[in-house]
């Protein structure tokens, strides 16, 4: 290779980054839903650094789940659009230490689906720092850790309220259920993944039960045994009745793959040429009165 | 049949000034089967009856190539985006006519599927016509919003105040541009027109969009080509420079504007300009075909 072209691949590997302030829009990073991808809009969210070690093989089935099986090049793979927290965890002692969260999950996807584009959205939940070793974005005092925006993805868009001011972690989803308005109101299909998680899931998994109600863009999927309130959400039988548009796979690599490709989130090789496409699955919206589009998304949940 | 995604039809934004297209209105775009989006810019002021009539023959001529018999199947065509500014004339029984340039997206959309869309910058205050309820986009009751569109934008400066009638133009360039980056194949066709069509065919140009210049449409665009090709500048502005002569008043303005004019076309790579005939949709077809929009 010569030095030309190593010189312009690292650039062009490279994310882009586009920094949000509130009351500003970002086209430059929405512009990303233009490219000639498949319309699919999967989030993923989940458990960080409270994560406890005993789920983080889950984390490994998701990646297999997703991104397909190496060893069989005909084995269904994420094809899309992914929207994910953008971010990784490494140590404090030791920066090469990359601590496992639902962040590992999507980045590995970028390689492993050269059709799917993936998209991080970070909260400036500290202020940033450039090291050799990324830009921090968040930094706990009593953490063994830092967060970083992560290397592998195409494009970031960082969150913050201001320049001077710092974000909450809720911006992140809420941000991302803002950025789903767009290709739900195009019809395209859309899931939420949850795995483990905290307080901040519970309320990402709670907003998009509720949008699913009336529009069947927001459609979730729990992982079971996976921890956390994504495990708590998966397990209460009474919220699984209430929103049908909710479903639960298993922590194991069959499970999570039979339900994606129920959901259309994963698609085999060649899916362009079968008759069926996937929002032939979804239903029509009914009447002007009860359109789901009549309003934003997020601003629906906060009325 | 235009494509509705929206099922409860054309569907449409109001934006103000320096607020950014809503993404869901510029994602419609990539409900096209083909990523190319083309902007037919300009007017058909002066118009002879022969010329107003070759007009959407010439367009529809020009963006699908079919057989040549009785079945006259289509073997390639054009499926990305067309976009305009969107206004339409309204007869008294609400029934749309196709006279205008802007009605070039709909005509397509009926005939060959494309996206319709389209920018129109609000220039008067809106009313909705008592009889049918089409959106009055004019001082007329005649002037309508065409919504035989898959989506529409109106731009303001905001709900008190109209707009420029160049009020969309920085705009709809925004929107091309994060296309083009995106891959998209892009174009711009432009036919007669004054000075925010002169406006457009050099910003075009100055953003690397191609533009194809429709000769015999008179006003700017033959006097770009007349430019552009013999390098004869007497038409750009002339418009204006005849207002400025009969009002008494300085044609410095004209001169700058020539100036301008010549510094973009000295800086670009001429073969971005495509030069057609009005009266020859073969040749419309044949460039459509040279510039890949045609699959």
């Amino acid at each position: 290779m010569s030095s030309n072209t190593s010189t312009q691949s690292w650039m062009d590997a490279s994310p882009t980054l586009f920094v949000q302030s509130e009351g500003q829009s970002c086209e430059k990073f929405l512009a990303n839903f233009f490219r000639n991808v498949r319309h699919f809009v999967l989030r993923g969210t989940g458990g960080c650094g409270n994560m406890k070690p005993e789920f983080y093989y889950g984390l490994e089935n998701l990646k297999l789940a997703l991104g397909g099986d190496p060893s069989d090049e005909d084995s269904p793979k994420f094809e899309g659009f992914c929207l994910f927290g953008g971010t990784r965890m490494i140590g404090k002692e030791d920066p090469s230490q990359i601590f496992l969260g639902i962040t590992e999950v999507f980045p590995a996807l970028a390689e492993r689906c050269p059709d799917a584009r993936i998209l991080g959205v970070v909260a400036k939940a500290g202020h940033l720092r450039t090291t050799p070793h990324g830009t921090i974005v968040s930094m706990g005092e009593k953490d063994p850790y830092v967060t970083i925006i992560h290397p592998v993805q195409h494009s970031v868009l960082l969150l913050q309220p201001t320049v001077d001011k710092l974000a909450n972690w809720d911006s992140e989803y809420q941000r991302c259920i803002d950025i789903c308005d767009a290709p739900s109101k195009n019809h395209w299909p859309g899931l939420l993944i949850a795995y483990n998680g905290g307080s901040v899931t519970a309320r990402e998994i709670s907003a998009w039960a509720q949008l699913g109600r009336k529009d069947p863009f927001y459609r979730v999927l729990l992982v079971k045994n996976s921890g956390g309130t994504a495990g708590e959400f998966a397990c209460d039988q009474d919220f699984l009745d209430e929103h049908p548009h909710v479903h639960v796979c298993d922590n194991t690599v069959d499970s999570m793959r039979t339900k994606l490709l129920e959901l259309g989130a994963i698609v085999a090789p060649g899916w362009q040429e079968t008759a069926q496409s996937v929002t032939a699955n979804l239903p029509e919206p009914d009447s002007a009165t009860e359109h789901p589009h009549n309003r934003s998304a997020y601003s629906a949940l906060t009325e | 049949m235009t494509k509705q995604i929206d099922p409860r039809g054309c569907f449409l934004v109001v934006v103000n000034a320096g607020e950014a297209l809503p993404a869901a209105f510029k994602l419609f775009a990539t409900s096209a089967e083909q990523k190319a989006i083309i902007r037919v810019a300009g007017g058909c002021k002066g118009f002879t009856p022969e010329a107003s009539a070759a007009m959407m023959p010439f367009f529809l001529g020009g963006f699908a190539e079919k057989e040549q018999n009785a079945a006259g199947k289509i073997i390639r065509q054009y499926k990305g985006v067309v976009f305009s500014g969107g206004t339409a004339n309204a007869d008294d029984d609400g029934n749309l006519a196709n006279d205008m340039v802007t009605n070039v997206p709909a005509v397509l959309a009926d005939a060959y599927g494309v996206v319709a869309m389209s920018t129109t910058p609000r220039t008067a205050d809106l009313a909705l016509e008592k009889k049918h309820g089409g959106l009055v986009v004019g001082d007329t009751v005649g002037t309508r919003l065409d919504y035989r569109q898959t989506a529409a934008a109106i731009i303001q400066v905001n709900a008190s105040q109209q707009m420029d009638w160049d009020g969309d133009v920085p705009v709809y360039f925004d929107f091309m541009g994060d296309l083009k980056d995106a891959g998209y194949n892009t174009a711009v066709i432009t036919l007669n027109g004054g000075d925010i069509t002169r406006d457009e065919i050099y910003g075009a140009l100055k953003r690397g969009i191609p533009v194809i210049a429709v000769e015999g449409s008179l006003r700017e665009t033959d006097a770009f080509i007349k430019a552009f090709r013999d390098g004869d500048w007497t038409d750009t502005a002339s418009e204006k420079r005849a207002k400025l002569v009969k009002a008494n008043k300085d044609t410095k303005v004209c001169d700058d504007i020539v100036a301008d004019c010549q510094a973009v076309l000295a800086g670009i790579d001429k073969s971005l300009v495509s030069i057609v005939k009005l009266t020859d949709p073969a040749s419309l077809l044949a460039v459509m075909a040279q510039r890949g929009l045609l699959v």
